[in-house]
């Protein structure tokens, strides 16, 4: 049937065309501007090449106030990371394997950062430091940020447990192992997968958070909301962000790019 | 002849929440024997199991094994291994990982983990797969290692959880035969439970029948068949007719009972009084039919019918006979006497003591 053969053809072309428009375009051809103009020698965003520089990159190194929001950045983000995950991983155990009124309490609590606005739970946050009198700083961030990411965490982590056939933990203990080496040997490695995507995903939330940042963050800034400290009162400063973030993305491609040479495809 | 007993069940109940999972449980096992426990879904047996793995906790009873009390121990602290229904094998690893993880797990050197380890694997046939992924296994494979892993600790007692229960027919039939040999060169003691009575008659020494969370009956699989204790269990092995009615006479060695107009005749047991309701049990096989009133003989049950169906199942052929009191009964006969139709009239016979009086 020479007509199907030509539908078949037909769809599969589309869908191929599709794709490269959606991804190619919309998310690949930002992120390319993004790099062409870290090295076009102007600092405006015209439709024009004015040849090649390094400037950008260079007047990094000259914006303390930069490098110390990304610095800050980085550690919010580690210690929020690290925290969450400790915090995040037992109540995933209880969620799938208890049942009762605790756990419906607990689930209601996760639900809150998918169904309020980021910029209602910024605003109750702030009030909260308010009028408890804690002084915002750097603590009082990661401190709301491990609030919210914890539920994110629990959302990734859950499924996995689910899915984990609860006979293989018995087959351990059946085996000698008691309960420790068994959560060592066997429960671990298993869930380990989506315990390594919660972290980067936490990572990389808590690392490009504005919205609580905003409301939570003392004099000290992370790299979102300096950003948003300097646009449109520090002249000639757009190129250097964009030169900055070329370099992040650029760091967390290779990262990416080597967990998934690992063999941790899974993980996305 | 007193037997030696490495396992012993005593007075076991198990609750879930309001919901009775085992009544009373008893149960004695022998060394070296191969017991299955058979018995329709929900009726208990993989419960039992998992008390005697130590997965569960009985809510009211003990569970001995060489005299000491193991009710409280956990799994890591019995000799006995499971092999799951699932198998629940360790994905992330491979056939020998998967095998010698008890054995590290004992601390046990490694040349002897390794000598252990092939051992058993040689024992069940897959030896070349030993570096394989788990996960990369076909059906029977996956089986084969997770009977070794439990093999290779040398457990006083082998649990074996419906472990066939994902596999074709086929394949089936090829590892009960595989697993019968494995019982005999091992010589350990196997507790094996399934829900597949072919499999049970198959494996067994002896066959514990379970149902609605009771044992109802233990014993070797021709006196199950035989002398069935219960209703359930006469229905459960094999093939039977089971015909209720109340006493009408009692004699020395017989009864006999009235059963919609037809008497039946059939062995005394003990504990039955006139007018108390008793039920009967004879296998087809044990019926035969004849196109004539054969004169009348000492000890048998002959009753007219008509023939109202016929089914072939190879060597032999099913008859279900319509009796004049409108009730149905099953006779087999080997195919190559199988000469009636449908709506042929005829005569069905039995001894008096091919029937099984049960009072249950």
């Amino acid at each position: 049937m020479p007509n199907e053969t030509i539908k078949n053809k037909l769809i599969k072309w589309s869908l191929t065309a599709y794709t490269i428009i959606v991804i190619g375009f919309f998310i690949y051809f930002p992120i390319a501007i993004l790099y062409i103009y870290s090295v076009n020698n102007t600092p405006y965003f015209i439709p024009e090449w004015r040849g090649f520089t390094l400037q950008w990159f260079m007047k990094i190194f000259e914006r303390s106030d930069l490098i110390n929001s990304i610095w800050n950045s980085l550690v919010i983000a580690l210690l929020v990371t690290s925290v969450s995950m400790a915090m995040g991983i037992p109540p995933s155990f209880y969620l799938v394997r208890r049942k009762g009124k605790i756990r419906d309490i607990y689930f209601l609590y996760l639900m809150i950062p998918f169904i309020i606005p980021w910029i209602i739970i910024g605003v109750a946050d702030f009030i909260f430091f308010w009028y408890m009198g804690i002084e915002k700083s750097l603590l009082t961030a990661a401190l709301a940020h491990i609030v919210y990411s914890i539920p994110l965490i629990v959302v990734i982590i859950t499924p996995r447990i689910y899915s984990l056939d609860p006979s293989i933990e018995e087959a351990s203990m059946d085996l000698g192992a008691d309960e420790l080496t068994t959560f060592r040997k066997v429960t671990f490695p298993l869930i380990f997968p989506s315990i390594a995507s919660a972290a980067i995903i936490t990572f990389a939330w808590s690392f490009d958070n504005f919205i609580i940042s905003y409301f939570t963050l003392g004099n000290e800034l992370t790299w979102p909301v300096w950003i948003f400290s300097v646009i449109g009162k520090v002249p000639r400063i757009m190129p250097v962000i964009n030169a900055m973030s070329v370099i992040i993305i650029t760091l967390s491609s290779i990262a990416i790019y080597t967990l998934a040479k690992k063999g941790l495809t899974e993980l996305f | 002849m007193a037997r030696d007993v490495v396992l012993k069940v005593e007075n076991v109940w198990k609750y879930f929440g309001s919901v009775i999972a085992l009544k009373d449980i008893n149960l004695e096992v022998y060394r070296g024997e191969l017991l299955v426990l058979l018995g329709p879904s929900g009726s208990g047996k993989s419960t039992l199991l998992r008390i005697i793995a130590g997965l569960e906790k009985p809510t009211k009873g003990h569970v001995y094994m060489d005299g000491e009390d193991i009710t409280d121990l956990p799994p890591y602290r019995r000799d006995t291994s499971m092999v799951f229904q699932s198998l629940a094998l360790f994905p992330n690893m491979t056939v020998y990982d998967n095998v010698a993880y008890g054995l590290k797990i004992r601390k046990i050197p490694k040349d002897e983990i390794d000598r252990r380890v092939d051992e058993i694997l040689e024992l069940v046939k897959i030896k070349e797969l030993k570096d394989r992924k788990v996960t990369k296994l076909s059906g029977g494979q996956r089986q084969r290692v997770a009977i070794a892993r439990s093999l290779v600790l040398h457990p006083k007692v082998l649990l074996l959880d419906e472990p066939l229960g994902a596999l074709d027919l086929k394949l089936r039939k090829e590892l009960h035969v595989e697993l019968k040999r494995l019982h005999e060169e091992i010589g350990n003691t196997w507790i094996f439970v399934t829900h597949d009575q072919e499999e049970a008659l198959t494996l067994a020494d002896r066959i514990g029948i379970m149902n609605n969370g009771m044992l109802e009956q233990v014993g070797d699989k021709w006196d199950l068949y035989e002398k069935p204790a219960t209703r359930f269990v006469a229905e459960f092995i094999g093939e039977t007719n089971l015909i209720t009615g109340k006493v009408k006479e009692i004699y020395e060695k017989y009864i006999v009972i009235s059963w919609k107009n037809i008497n039946i005749i059939a062995p005394r047991v003990s504990g039955v009084d006139r007018g108390s309701e008793v039920a009967v049990s004879i296998r087809p096989e044990n019926i035969s039919i004849g196109s004539k009133p054969i004169t009348q003989r000492e000890g048998t049950n002959i009753y007219k019918g008509e023939i109202v169906d016929e089914i072939f199942k190879g060597s032999y052929v099913t008859y279900y006979v319509r009796l004049k009191n409108g009730e149905v009964i099953r006779a087999t006969v080997l195919s190559k006497d199988a000469e009636y139709d449908v709506e042929d009239q005829i005569y069905i016979y039995w001894d008096y003591d091919k029937g099984v009086t049960i009072t249950d």
